[in-house]
């Protein structure tokens, strides 16, 4: 159930700070926002994607447009509960005074921002008067910044690893970063390698950030948090292969020659987050790889030239001079953030990240996109009772990731296409305003542009022959695959298959109704020539026919397609994909049983034509067999096994087993709470037996009572009807029965069919198979008709 | 599901933070007599800072992660003279495997830091030499006890015992609304006592999987809002499961989750049963379907086709099946979802969703106000007419003005019929009626 849940983005962040440590001791720098929610929101649990963040579309915001409301809002929100610990104001200021007349390390520790610390002096009176003016400057989250700074500025055995440390319900998370034993921040060149040398070997660092800290970690040991490289590096990177920029290289190149002991001689990000509990882990974890990926990026700037020292430098100068001329604090944050490269990444960071969206952030002049990835496409429609996700698109097809992996079916994917979910123009405008046109970026470029939501990738490369797919190893090929997992990586495209006005398309049960009113109007400024969103929708909503059965005329086709395109992108619609079934009917296993007796039979007569007169016994007994044929003569627990189509040992086993639990059951029966009247709930249930619905034996008596059950597997041996599971895993017997379908079809047939056979598990949507085997739709058709007794096909997405 | 170690740490006024006792040995601190040795989870120096913390930081859950553990602590801070500078920090520290699910073990920890902190009040348990030996043996047995049986009780003195238990974590129920139909999972009948609450035991004999929650109230003469404060709660333990309202002309397809069901019987190892189970259920005169025939009839219910007829299309192969338990059984399972009904109230020129303008009222109001013809509409607290006899006995439906406009609040795509039929009451016919004069988009989804 935590994993259904985890569907949902939430990314639980409450604020993200900023704590150094120099000569003097730890300071909390910056935070944001600033004044961050404190509430305990451990309970909440999502139930539904919110507004915000099912627009997959739409990327970061311009914090400078929405970070006013959002302080205002915040702020209502904390005046209320920034004292929400220690239960009120009294406890609040008794801790600080006791904490003053204590006179922690932390006074000693105080250092150059001193004109800060009288500041605070004055505060601290003002609170003691009575109103807590300066709370708003002196806690955050409910700690005062000197405590937060102490816990946050954490010893140096704790740094290069994850840091997880939560108060009540507030946890803090971040990777720590130390400078060198000797105070520096750079890494020592490794003049050994020459790929490292010269402007070259400092580009491929800038990309790849996290190669830089992997020497220091290898010397520190094991580190098990370290990502795979390769991962790190495609979600840092914006675009597919972040081309040099040797330009801004060249000019930084003389700084770095020379290290230079920084003042800084620590720095950590934190992200203050606030899960709810059965969502912990995967948020922490989630949230865990944006905290390492931009204290990474960070660092790397700190070895180049000092930033994040210069940064914090310069942000607590900016928050002195405010403190002392008494600015309100919405307006000394916004001047930082105006002022402050990394106050503006941090609060773009926090913007973004909380909203769901992919963060766009540039610290000295250095260009990254950070996210917490999101699914986009579930292949369950959430019941009543689970979170639902309207508005996500519904398919089982397993198509193309952001990452290869298992699921994929390798053969599958050249047929499938990407469906952009913002506008061309303007990604291939980000592209281009992205990165320097190199010949990587044009041939991305193009590709978007060539890119169809109706063409495959196997169509592109060869748009005469549609069968053929293109050899996995194929270069061409391999570029668009590894653009296209770019691109969904980025939120930017959805893999689908192609769409097709032959295929079938239903208004999907997952659709977000809610937006219908505001998407109605979006929809009839993009095409105004065709029936509004409402109506089309309604159209679909009937009985499933072919898309070309809305589409008035052929020249209309393409104003339908460009339609239908749309409302997948939005998941309005759904494809319906045809599955099929394999039945076993019963003549068929009556002809299967009668012809391994004949086998059987004449298995034995050899075999007592070729034995001795020794084994009288058998021969006795199998001479009946021979004389009679007659059908008692397999004992009950083969025929049991072959009505079960499972193999002898297994029919027993299982069988032994079900009665023992039943008896089991009717020994403890009295004190059964459960009703045996439901069916049981979900799949996962099913191995709790003790709060389920009966096994078998127990179903005459409780489920409806006074009506004797005759078993459909009947121990008399009665052949029913039945379904393969899994074709390719047939039993001996099964495979028996799938032989004897084709009996009397032409040869062709019966070498397709025990081609197909595989995919009618319920599993493969018939829509794919001819692609996947490369032949054609024809042949397919043919070989369905041919069986069709024997198919019991189901729809759905 | 186990804990890795519980010790006892304290802030010495010479040393600092400590460990005094630790389970097992050697856990956190290395051993006396080779300090070289690294302990065997993790350094309890290198984090005492979050063990042992500052004072204000005291009477809080602490948690902190190190070396792919996790520390579980409720520092408490004592003051009294009889210390050294006057005060007395001491932890009791919960580890578990960082992965793990800790939530069950916030309140042992909180609910163990407390019992101490009772005990060193009362005698000062901890601070003296001679009772505070036996803390090594309490923690030992808690840990035991824990890990074995999920719950310990350890009586410490004639006044003070460890009463420990580890309860799950179950995820909130689902919001209940009005038209869902709550079906029972437990025979009520056995396990409700006169101790439960009031509108409890009114509302469970209406529980029958037909009635929604709405009209479960009515029947039970319940309070609404309590009504679904029970279902609510009734559904965070699981002993009902949701359902929506069966009618006839309801229209119902398969999804994606049919292949469990198909292919449950050959996974012998998750018990398998489900056909089975099926076969039991749906029937009504207790002759059994063969499963193919079930897949048959499940796969045949589609988009635009409603029950009633798909019901005449296969009447020959569903007469011994009970269509409602039919079609509840692929509900409840799962692999069968309901296609609902919206109706959307379209904008004559344009054809996009009408914007549901409150203010200008007039013909909003006209609606409202029934032009149904011969059944009246209710309208706010205007009740009339048979309607409001059903209405008035199911109390506090039309609550207040907010609900002046009862029909043309629902109709901006957001709301299917089963929801405002069972808010306002009418039947989908009638609903329909009275929406004739006004255009509007039927979507099923």
């Amino acid at each position: 159930m935590t994993t259904e849940r985890s569907l949902i983005p939430n990314p639980s962040l409450v604020a993200i700070l900023l704590v150094i440590r120099d000569s003097a001791g730890g300071n909390l720098v910056f935070h944001y926002p600033s004044q961050p929610r404190t509430e305990a929101a451990h309970n909440t649990t999502s139930w539904r994607i919110g507004e915000a963040t099912t627009d997959y579309t739409s990327s970061n915001s311009s914090f400078s447009s929405s970070s006013s409301d959002d302080d205002e809002a915040d702020d209502r929100k904390s005046r209320s509960t920034v004292r929400l610990y220690g239960g009120g104001i009294a406890t609040e200021r008794s801790v600080v005074t006791s904490q003053r007349s204590r006179s922690y390390d932390q006074r000693s520790s105080r250092r150059r921002r001193d004109s800060d610390h009288e500041y605070d002096e004055e505060e601290d009176d003002e609170e003691e008067a009575g109103e807590a003016a300066g709370a708003e400057w002196e806690h955050v989250l409910g700690f005062r910044h000197n405590v937060l700074a102490g816990l946050l500025s954490v010893p140096r055995a704790l740094a290069k690893s994850r840091f997880e440390l939560s108060v009540e319900h507030s946890v803090f998370l971040g990777y720590p970063c130390y400078s060198r034993p000797d105070g520096t921040w750079q890494r020592k060149k490794k003049e050994r390698k020459p790929k490292n040398e010269g402007p070259k070997g400092e580009d491929g660092k800038d990309a790849h950030t996290s190669d830089g800290d992997n020497d220091d970690e290898d010397v520190k040991g094991n580190d098990a948090d370290d990502e795979d490289p390769d991962a790190a590096a495609l979600s840092r990177s914006k675009s597919p292969n972040p081309p040099p920029s040797e330009r801004k290289k060249i000019k930084r190149e003389p700084r770095r020659n020379e290290p230079v002991a920084s003042k800084l001689a620590m720095f950590h990000i934190v992200f203050v987050m606030n899960p709810p509990q059965l969502e912990y882990h995967t948020r922490m974890h989630d949230m865990y790889d944006v905290a390492k990926q931009f204290t990474m990026a960070l660092k790397t700037q700190q070895s180049e030239d000092d930033y994040v020292a210069r940064e914090a430098e310069r942000i607590l100068e900016l928050k002195e001079r405010g403190e002392k001329r008494g600015d309100k604090i919405q307006d000394l944050w916004s001047r930082i953030i105006r002022e402050s490269t990394l106050a503006a990444a941090i609060a773009t960071l926090y913007q973004s990240i909380s909203a769901s969206k992919i963060a766009h952030l540039k610290v000295n002049d250095f260009d990254f996109a950070l996210q917490i990835p999101i699914m986009m496409e579930t292949a369950v429609l959430p019941p009543i009772s689970e979170p639902q996700l309207p508005g996500m698109h519904l398919t089982t097809l397993r198509t193309l990731g952001a990452t290869p992996s298992e699921d994929e079916d390798a053969l599958m994917t050249p047929h499938f296409t990407l469906l952009f979910l913002e506008d061309v123009d303007d990604i291939i405008k980000e592209i281009i305003l992205d990165q320097d046109q190199s010949s990587l970026s044009a041939s991305f470029v193009q590709f978007i542009q060539n890119c169809r939501p109706t063409v495959s990738f196997a169509q592109m490369l060869s748009p005469t022959s549609d069968a053929s797919a293109p050899h996995p190893e194929n270069p061409e090929y391999q570029y668009i695959e590894y653009f296209a997992r770019h691109l969904i990586y980025w939120r930017k495209a959805r893999a689908i298959m192609p769409l097709h006005y032959r295929r079938y398309y239903i208004v999907s049960p997952n659709a977000d109704m809610k937006r219908l009113a505001s998407q109605s109007i979006m929809f009839a400024r993009l095409f105004p020539a065709l029936p509004p969103l409402p109506k089309m929708l309604s159209l679909l909503s009937g009985k499933p026919r072919q898309y070309s059965a809305y589409i008035p005329s052929k020249d209309h086709r393409q104003a339908y397609m460009d339609m239908l395109a749309w409302l997948m992108r939005y998941g309005w619609v759904t494809n319906l994909l045809t599955f099929a079934y394999l039945k076993i009917p019963k003549d068929i296993k009556v002809a299967v049983r009668e012809q391994q007796k004949r086998e059987q039979a004449e298995a034995a007569v050899e075999m007592i034509q070729a034995a001795t007169v020794g084994a009288t016994a058998v021969a006795a007994s199998l001479s009946v067999v021979n004389s009679s044929g007659s059908p008692r003569m397999i004992s009950t627990s083969v025929e049991k096994s072959i009505a079960n189509g499972t193999a002898i040992p297994n029919a027993s086993l299982r069988d032994n087993i079900i009665d023992e639990e039943s008896k089991v059951r009717a020994s403890t029966g009295g004190d059964s709470t459960i009703s045996n009247s439901r069916p049981r709930t979900g799949w996962s249930d099913a191995t709790d037996s003790s709060t389920t619905a009966p096994s078998r034996s127990t179903n005459p008596t409780t489920n409806t009572p006074g009506t004797p059950f005759e078993k459909m597997e009947s121990s008399s041996g009665q052949l029913e009807d039945s379904i393969i599971y899994d074709p390719s895993r047939a039993t001996p017997l099964e495979s028996a029965w799938i032989e004897r379908l084709t009996e009397g079809q032409p040869p062709d047939i019966v070498a397709l069919f025990d081609r197909l056979v595989k995919y009618l598990n319920g599993q493969h949507a018939i829509e794919g198979i001819a692609l996947r085997e490369a032949i054609s739709k024809r042949e397919l058709k043919r070989v369905l008709n041919a069986m069709d007794r024997y198919l019991v096909y189901a729809r759905h997405w | 599901m186990s804990i890795k170690c519980i010790f006892y740490s304290y802030f010495d006024a010479d040393k600092g933070p400590r460990v005094l006792y630790q389970v097992p040995e050697n856990s956190v601190t290395p051993p006396l007599d080779a300090p070289s040795q690294p302990p065997t989870l993790f350094s309890f120096d290198e984090i005492s800072d979050y063990i042992i913390p500052k004072q204000q930081l005291c009477d809080r859950l602490i948690t902190f992660c190190r070396n792919r553990y996790r520390l579980l602590g409720f520092p408490i801070c004592l003051e009294d003279d009889k210390y050294d500078r006057n005060e007395f920090i001491f932890n009791f520290v919960i580890v578990l495997d960082e992965a793990e699910e800790f939530s069950s073990y916030k309140p042992v920890v909180k609910k163990l830091a407390r019992l101490f902190k009772a005990l060193e009040e009362q005698m000062g348990f901890l601070w003296n030499e001679v009772t505070r030996s036996s803390v090594y043996t309490l923690i030992e047995q808690v840990m035991e006890d824990l890990n074995s049986y999920c719950e310990c009780m350890i009586p410490i003195n004639e006044s003070n015992t460890i009463n420990l238990k580890l309860f799950p974590a179950i995820p909130p129920p689902p919001p209940v609304k009005a038209y869902h139909v709550p079906i029972s999972t437990v025979r009520f009948e056995s396990i409700m006592d006169s101790n439960w609450d009031l509108t409890m035991q009114r509302i469970i004999p209406f529980i029958d999987g037909v009635n929604s929650v709405r009209r479960i109230s009515e029947l039970a003469d319940a309070d609404y809002t309590l009504t679904k404060k029970c279902i609510s709660e009734l559904l965070y333990y699981g002993c009902i499961i949701i359902v929506d309202v069966f009618r006839f002309a309801n229209i119902y397809a398969v999804n994606s989750e049919l292949y469990n069901f198909v292919n449950d019987g050959a996974t012998a190892t998750t018990g398998g049963g489900l056909q089975e189970e099926c076969q039991a259920y749906i029937s009504s005169t207790g002759r059994l379907l063969d499963f193919p025939t079930i897949l048959e009839l499940y796969t045949s219910l589609r988009q635009g086709l409603t029950v009633g007829e798909w019901s005449l299309e296969n009447a020959e192969r569903l007469k011994d099946v009970d269509v409602r338990r039919f079609i509840q059984f692929g509900i409840i399972k799962g692999f069968l979802y309901r296609v609902h009904k919206y109706p959307v109230r379209i904008d004559d020129g344009s054809g996009i969703v009408a914007p549901l303008l409150m203010g200008s009222s007039t013909d909003l109001q006209g609606l409202a106000l029934g032009l149904g013809g011969d059944t009246p509409v209710v309208a706010g607290s205007v009740v009339g007419g048979k309607m409001g006899k059903s209405l008035t006995t199911g109390s506090g439906i039309l609550m207040g003005g907010d609900r002046s406009l009862p029909l043309l609040r629902y109709l901006d795509g957001g709301h299917h019929f089963d929801s405002i039929c069972t808010d306002l009451q009418q039947s989908e016919k009638d609903v329909l009626k009275n929406l004739a004069a006004y255009p509007i988009e039927l979507i099923d989804r």
